[in-house]
């Protein structure tokens, strides 16, 4: 009896290990990630200082002595996303409103498998179909000599991260207590009115963190954006410019590069900077979700 | 009469909530309705309120007669509800301010006219009993205000679309005793103009304020009376034991 007891115990105490260990192995996977990214950027950081990285606008890693700047791509990052939140956000409050409030349920049946499965599709996929729609309608129809640009990647962007913001802006004005539309549709008001004065402003917390949400997504999405966003070293001046966003730096030129020289480092640099991006957009919804 | 339900039958899905109701209620009186939890009182109000049918599921038989007319015939779904004031359980402030919170309904069906809401915004704070508290910061959110005075609030946003029956749905379940005092006084004075149907837990408070009293359970009216008369000499075994802290 008592050795069943203590066998018990010992099992307890295991499963209780092995359960801390698991978590504090993945919080310590990003400070992994992280110290690596800092030691091997360090050199450069350094060497040039963070001003000359992160504002320099020349980007000329060969050249002797290498120019580092990658302020354009940050721009460039900056721009293609902010540009996807833009156009997907009335979108996808819009479908989430319709989702939420007016949708029969049959039709949601339908609406939200099809959204989780857009959000399933290889970025590369999204990508592709840009490449081979999208720029060509450009270059046709506007008739361009090439059809890549900051506003093409920015569009599919949109499309990728817009099942984000219809799922979680849904979600949120789900959780809207059932006492508020009772007590407003008891007063004979429409239900129009009662999601546009009532349903909206106690939502607005769980839509702005889709929005934070699909911003972090954009910043960080590779593939798509280095397909269409033309990827040129030049300052993007409007969004109908070519640029190259950190993402598809890194992607484009990490192989090229030789190990352990200013260039390699550089791109970690960069690859710091688009991660400290994307930390500080997640940290900024924690806060937000706390209140 | 104001209110005549005629063989009221209310299923939700595939349960029955409401088995053949027989009730009046009538002009400038408060009648009050008490029974166990879950006996269907709540199902009630909202289907006078036309409210219940946005359940899933919901389905009715029999007539709600307002003034001899069928309200659920009547195609003017949002016109009833006005008619039929309902305020719930839970004091609900919109995320609006005060002024806003009262004027919710009436801007929604009346327009935009300034002077109007003003006028009905005070009107209905008053009438409320809630003015004197509030006059000075009618512009700051609703959500300030404590527990009765967000109750009284939600009393003023249902006279506020000038319903000609106020259904009140448990209104004083989570407040404390002087507010309840407050909101019983009230629905006292309210009940010179209209018709009241007050859903209540507490039997005492059934007695202080109802001119007659129902007594539901398991869906079906057991019995009904002048209040004095159902406290005093109830007839059924069922009212006895519930009144008597029996049955809950």
């Amino acid at each position: 009896m008592l050795e069943l007891q203590t066998q018990r115990q010992l099992v307890n105490l295991l499963v209780k290990l092995i359960c801390l260990t698991v978590s504090a192995c993945t919080t310590l996977l990003l400070l992994a990630i992280a110290a690596f990214m800092v030691a091997e950027s360090l050199p450069v950081w350094s060497a040039l200082g963070p001003l000359k990285i992160i504002a320099g606008t020349d980007w000329s890693p060969l050249a002797a002595p290498p120019r580092l700047g990658i302020g354009t791509m940050i721009l460039s990052t900056l721009w293609v996303a902010l540009g996807a939140v833009l156009l997907s956000a009335p979108l996808g409050f819009a479908g989430a409103i319709f989702l939420a409030e007016f949708a029969p349920p049959w039709l949601a049946g339908i609406i939200r498998p099809v959204l989780n499965i857009l959000t399933g599709i290889p970025s590369v996929v999204y990508g592709f179909v840009g490449a081979a729609v999208l720029i060509k309608f450009f270059e046709v129809s506007f008739n361009m000599a090439s059809g890549e640009s900051l506003f093409c990647a920015s569009l599919i962007l949109t499309v990728m991260v817009l099942p984000y913001i219809v799922t979680n802006s849904e979600s949120a004005l789900r959780s809207v207590p059932r006492e508020y539309r009772q007590a407003a549709l008891a007063l004979g008001v429409s239900k129009q009115y009662l999601t546009l004065r009532v349903l909206l402003p106690l939502a607005k917390k769980g839509l702005t963190g889709a929005l934070v949400l699909a911003f972090g997504r954009a910043a960080g999405e590779t593939m798509a954006v280095l397909m269409l966003a033309g990827n040129t070293m030049l300052l993007p001046t409007s969004w109908f410019s070519k640029g190259e966003p950190l993402s598809a730096l890194i992607a484009l030129e990490l192989g090229t590069s030789v190990v352990g020289s200013a260039h390699y480092q550089a791109l970690f640099a960069a690859g710091l900077v688009l991660l400290i991006l994307v930390i500080c957009i997640n940290l900024f919804l924690t806060l937000l979700k706390r209140g | 009469m104001a209110v005549c339900i005629n063989n009221l039958n209310v299923w939700l899905g595939s349960a029955q909530i409401l088995k053949d109701i027989n009730l009046q209620f009538k002009k400038q009186r408060i009648t009050a309705i008490v029974g166990p939890s879950g006996c269907g009182k709540t199902t009630l109000l909202r289907s006078i309120n036309r409210t219940a049918e946005l359940e899933e599921g919901f389905r009715c038989s029999g007539k709600i007669l307002l003034n001899g007319k069928n309200i659920y015939q009547s195609r003017d779904v949002s016109g009833i509800r006005r008619k039929m004031g309902l305020v719930l359980q839970t004091p609900v402030a919109l995320p609006l301010s005060i002024k806003e919170n009262v004027i919710f309904g009436a801007r929604y069906c009346r327009g935009k006219n300034k002077q109007e809401l003003d006028e009905i915004n005070e009107r209905c704070l008053k009438q409320a009993g809630l003015w004197e508290e509030v006059k000075n910061k009618l512009n700051k959110p609703a959500a300030e205000l404590s527990g009765g005075q967000k109750q009284r609030l939600s009393i003023a946003r249902v006279l506020a679309v000038e319903p000609e029956v106020l259904l009140l749905d448990e209104p004083c379940s989570s407040l404390d005793p002087a507010s309840t005092k407050v909101i019983e006084e009230l629905l006292i004075q309210l009940s010179r103009q209209l018709t009241v149907v007050l859903v209540t837990h507490n039997l005492f408070q059934a007695q202080r304020v109802a001119h007659d009293t129902i007594f539901m359970m398991e869906g079906t009216v057991v019995e009904r009376g002048p209040t004095g008369v159902m406290f005093s000499n109830p007839q059924k075994q069922e009212t006895r034991a519930f009144f008597s802290g029996l049955i809950w």
